[in-house]
């Protein structure tokens, strides 16, 4: 800022002949931008006229003044609020502006006022405190120092220093006191030099003078102060006194505290013994029923009267209060009863159950059917005393075994007299169709023994003549397996509820359980463990469940497997049916981990097992059993013939069953093995040649599998048309050449030599080949003996090739083709080779093509 | 080999004629095994056998599916002569399959020398309508010509497929019927039974 005053002072108010006399630096109001300099100023000449600038600094930074008013002018200055830096001046117009610091502002508004006071029209100064307004008659020159330091700052000369009427007024008087001061000088400083001694002797006076004012005033401040130590020493008694008193209090604070816990704890002990009490007793009404009720009647009371019991000996004791003596004798008194209570549970449904046991069970009397009875009535008699059964597996565990012995005993009777019967039943009605049929037999009812397995019917047997009634059989099977699945299920869930199978875990497996919970609860990763351990109590509960049921019925699986075992007697492909039929029940099954349902899937690995047997004793026969035969014809072999009735029959079976996927693996491997037996068969007759059976057989295995459309035989079927044709086209190169051989062999020989580089026109000199030897060759075949070498192949044809394939038409076409080709290639061979023997064969191809239709019209 | 079904069973033998490409293979799969196969694959002779029921009677029918074309015309002599009854096939798309049928036809009465040999004229790919070259009525004129039905076909839709086998197969069963009460009659002589025979300039 000094340095602002400087620069202002020297380039806009000097060359003016002006002074700078104090500064401001603002800013319009609300525009921050617009920064100038309030300067106020005096001109050098006396007395000076002050004026107000108003001085910016251009873009080029040079000082410039923009207004400036006689400060005459100013109507008002404003500073609007003390501690703002706003700045309000009222001359043409009023102008607002904001000073940058407060110290600035005041600075100003103060000279401002300063110097206005020597105006005869000074502007009115609003809101500004009264401090900052000094006459500058009351300045003195070292008050200005500290209240003005702007003015003392300026560079502005203090030679001249205008007289104030306060000093003025001073010296007007004091120079009237003396009316010669003006004329006599001398005379007058005289005067004040005598005045100035005689103050200065009565100053000295009256400092004499208070010296005993001095001392009495030093005894004051000593009494006071023995005073201060006197009430100084009563305050430290009070304050000990009041220590005293705060540790009286605390130990009061204490008691009271103890006082409060100990009836508190006197509040509780008294909850507790009262918590005790109701939880251990037991109403005289239910301790009554208890051990004196009377079932069935008492059931309901009862078991009121026992849930109470339960819950009291269930009560949850605090850890010790197990040790009062009083406790300890009631809990003996409710061991009694619940002895009682067991008692009398167990003793009714004991005989409850074994007289049950003689229930014969439902059958709905209009059916005919083959029928498993349902054992409802049991179910329906025992279902009001779920609750009891509860209860008593609650209180005594082992009363509550042993009742479940019994009832998983007296069902299993029931069940297995039911189920011996039932299977019984459905073996008659199988085998009562054959004893129809076969009326010689005894009529037994123990039919079992009479009837003789049905002979398992070999692909490769000769004969094969498959027994059986599959429909029928199926009908029975499927009939008993469903007849099985409501008797089972009921049984099951009628169990679940009965014998407690669904809660958690009994009390004899409390070690397993408290495991489960340590780990659901002590986990780090909750989730997975509560859900592993639920999994876990739920294969648990499945598998008390399974192991109830094992108990019930013990002799269904044994009775299942010896009846589907039995079906064999009555058809050859009855494992495939019961495959079928058994999966299908297995694969329906809501709850697979049942009973039934792992009976079922374990007797359906079983057949399973069978079927693979079945199908690996086919699959043998094809090569083992197979005999070719000894007639003039091989013709079909018997495999290859059975195949189709085989392969019907188990479409049919396997019709829409998902264990298809199960006999296709079969079908695979039977065709393959097919293949390769008829390659080695075909080696074994004794009159028809191998490539005709393998033709033959090939054929009619392309046929079938045209046929049947097993997708799966897809590329079987294409390869057996490849073998068919393979062998088709062997057996015609092989047979063709007889009618001709003795030619064949000569140009056989040619070839070989022209395949050994001879020239075909050298091939005449040599010896073996030589023009005679082809005269002698070709005159061995004049016409009439290759029409008779040609009519004799057409019959060994016909004796070769079955009736049933009907492929002499194939093969004579396709001989009548070769013949033509080589009769065709032997003229060529001659034309080349021995162009000018002038030697042909013996007959032409109007020969030949006319021999081809006589043999025709002959036949 | 267990059974002798073919003892007391009536066997019927068919022929397919014409030239190669018309569909007689197509035909004779599509019968056979209730398939159409797109490609074309020339075939020189095969032969089927299928049990079917004719009017009620379990019968057997052989087909022999045979080439078109052969180089030598007396080749076929031989399975002409085995068939009872013959489809001669074109197709209805092809001008020059259904000229060649006369050749066909001629050749065959020649073998059997039998005027009344039960044949069908087959029309196929009856489906191809828009690509027809041989008009209906010409078909009918030469079907009428012969003395024998017209049948058109397609093997690709089944259309009519079942109906020429087994119109066939009728028209053989009457003659089997036929020629055993004329042979119980007179002498059999088919060559009394010819037609007149047309010729064709
Ligand atoms: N659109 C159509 N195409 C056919 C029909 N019959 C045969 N074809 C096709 O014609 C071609 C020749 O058939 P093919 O049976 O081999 O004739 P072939 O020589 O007489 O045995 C094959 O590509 C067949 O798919 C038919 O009825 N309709
Ligand atoms: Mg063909």
């Amino acid at each position: 800022m000094a340095a602002i005053r400087h620069t202002l002072q020297r380039e806009i108010f000097m060359p003016n002949d002006e002074k700078l006399l104090s500064v401001c630096y603002v800013s319009k109001a609300y525009k921050k931008k617009k920064t100038s300099f309030l300067c106020l100023t005096t001109t050098t000449d006396t007395p000076g006229v002050l004026l107000l600038y108003q001085v910016k600094k251009n873009d080029k930074n040079v000082f410039k003044k923009k207004q400036s008013w006689p400060l005459t002018d100013i109507q008002t200055v404003d500073s609007v609020t003390p501690d703002s830096l706003d700045l309000e001046l009222h001359i043409d117009k009023v102008y607002k502006w904001s000073a940058t610091t407060a110290q600035e502002r005041r600075t100003f508004i103060s000279n401002l006022y300063t110097y206005s006071c020597s105006l005869p029209q000074r502007p009115t100064f609003k809101n500004i405190p009264k401090d900052w307004l000094m006459d500058p008659v009351t300045l003195k020159e070292s008050d200005s120092i500290s209240f003005t330091p702007d003015l003392l700052a300026s560079p502005i000369p203090s030679d001249y220093q205008p007289i104030t009427d306060k000093e003025a007024a001073d010296l007007a008087t004091l120079m009237s006191g003396c009316d010669y001061a003006v004329s006599n000088a001398e005379l007058f400083m005289e005067t004040l030099s005598k005045d100035l001694s005689v103050l200065d002797g009565e100053n000295v006076q009256s400092v004499l003078a208070s010296e005993t004012q001095v001392t009495q005033l030093m005894n004051g401040i000593e009494e006071a102060i023995t005073e201060a130590s006197l009430v100084e020493a009563r305050l430290a008694v009070y304050d000990e006194a009041l220590g005293r008193i705060r540790e009286a209090m605390a130990r009061v604070g204490q008691k009271n505290q103890a006082i409060h816990t100990a009836n508190h704890n006197a509040r509780l002990l008294l909850e507790q013994l009262d918590a005790v009490i109701t939880q251990l007793d037991i109403p005289a009404k239910h301790q009554r029923v208890l051990s004196e009720a009377e079932l069935p009647g008492g059931r309901e009371e009862l078991s009121l009267a026992g849930t109470a019991l339960l819950k009291a000996m269930q009560a949850p004791l605090p850890p010790g209060l197990d040790r009062l003596g009083a406790v300890s004798e009631q809990r003996r008194r409710l061991d009694k009863l619940k002895a009682k209570f067991s008692l009398i549970v167990a003793r009714h449904l004991n005989n409850l159950f074994i007289h049950l046991g003689n229930d014969i069970g439902e059958t709905p009397a209009s059916t005919t059917d083959l029928t498993l009875p349902a054992h409802q009535t049991v179910h329906r008699e025992l279902e009001p005393y779920t609750e009891l059964m509860r209860l008593l597996r609650a209180l005594d565990n082992k009363a509550f075994m042993q009742l479940t012995k019994v009832y998983t005993g007296t069902m299993s009777k029931l069940y297995q007299r039911d189920l011996k019967l039932f299977f019984e039943e459905a073996k008659t009605r199988l085998i009562g169709k054959r004893l129809h049929n076969n009326p010689s037999k005894s009529s037994g009812q123990k039919g079992e023994d009479l009837v003789p397995a049905a002979p398992i019917c070999l692909l490769g047997g000769e004969i094969w003549a498959p027994q059986g009634e599959g429909a029928f059989l199926d009908s029975v099977l499927d009939r008993a397996l469903s007849q099985m699945q409501p008797v089972c299920l009921a049984e099951q869930a009628f169990c679940i509820s009965f014998l407690q199978l669904d809660s958690v875990l009994s009390p004899s497996k409390g070690s397993e359980a408290d495991e489960v919970d340590n780990m659901s609860n002590g986990a780090t990763s909750p989730g997975s463990a509560t859900s592993t351990a639920s999994k876990k109590l739920e294969r648990q509960l499945n598998e008390e469940v399974r192991a109830t049921m094992a108990a019930i019925f013990p002799s269904l699986e044994p009775e299942l497997n010896n009846f589907i075992s039995y079906l064999d007697k009555i058809d050859s492909f009855w494992c495939m049916f019961v495959l079928v039929r058994l999966s299908q029940h297995v694969m329906s099954a809501q709850d697979t981990g049942s009973f039934l349902s792992m009976t079922f899937a374990s007797a359906l690995v079983q057949v399973k097992r069978s079927f693979d047997k079945f199908m690996q004793a086919q699959l043998q026969s094809i090569l083992r059993d197979t005999k070719v035969n000894r007639r003039n014809k091989c013709g079909i072999l018997p495999y290859v013939e059975n195949f189709e009735n085989f392969a019907r029959t188990a479409e049919k079976i396997f019709k829409n069953s998902d264990r298809k996927i199960d006999l296709e693996k079969w079908y695979t491997k039977l065709v393959s093995a097919m293949f390769e037996a008829i390659v080695i068969h075909s080696a074994e007759h004794h009159k028809t040649p191998q490539e005709v059976i393998k033709m033959e057989n090939f054929h009619h295995l392309y046929d079938l599998l045209s046929q049947l459309k097993i997708s799966v035989l897809d590329h079987e079927r294409k390869e057996a048309k490849q073998k068919y044709h393979d062998a088709l086209r062997a057996y015609v190169i092989q047979y063709f050449g007889r009618p001709l051989e003795k030619l064949n062999l000569f140009f056989e020989g040619v070839q070989a030599k022209v395949g050994a580089g001879v020239k075909e026109s050298e091939i005449s000199y040599q010896m073996a080949f030589s023009k005679q030897e082809l005269r002698r060759v070709v005159k061995e075949y004049p016409a009439r003996e290759v029409k008779k070498g040609l009519e004799n192949l057409y019959r060994k044809v016909e004796k070769h090739l079955c009736e049933e394939e009907n492929l002499l038409q194939v093969v004579w076409r396709e001989m009548q083709g070769e013949f033509i080709a080589q009769y065709i290639y032997i003229e060529e061979l001659i034309q080349r080779c021995y162009p000018d023997s002038m030697v042909t064969l013996e007959f032409t191809i109007q020969d030949i093509l006319e021999f081809f239709s006589e043999i025709a019209r002959s036949h | 080999m267990s059974k002798k079904p073919g003892a007391t069973q009536a066997l019927h033998k068919v022929i397919m004629v014409g030239s190669g490409g018309v569909g007689k293979s197509a035909l004779t799969l599509q019968f056979m095994y209730d398939e159409f196969v797109e490609d074309y694959e020339p075939t020189k002779a095969d032969s089927y056998r299928k049990k079917v029921v004719l009017d009620g009677e379990e019968v057997q029918i052989d087909i022999l599916d045979t080439a078109g074309q052969e180089d030598y015309a007396a080749i076929r002599d031989n399975y002409f002569r085995s068939g009872e009854g013959f489809l001669c096939v074109f197709s209805i798309t092809e001008d020059d399959s259904f000229q060649a049928t006369q050749e066909f036809r001629e050749q065959i009465l020649r073998v059997k020398n039998d005027e009344n040999i039960p044949f069908l004229l087959v029309g196929n790919k009856s489906d191809l309508q828009e690509k027809r070259k041989v008009s209906l009525a010409d078909a009918q004129a030469r079907s009428q010509q012969w003395g024998v039905p017209y049948v058109e076909t397609s093997a690709k839709t089944r259309e009519n497929v079942d109906k020429v086998f087994f119109d066939l197969m009728r028209e053989i069963r009457s003659r089997k019927i036929e020629d055993k009460s004329a042979s119980n009659g007179r002498g059999k002589d088919r060559a009394k039974r010819k037609k007149k025979k047309c010729i064709i300039l």
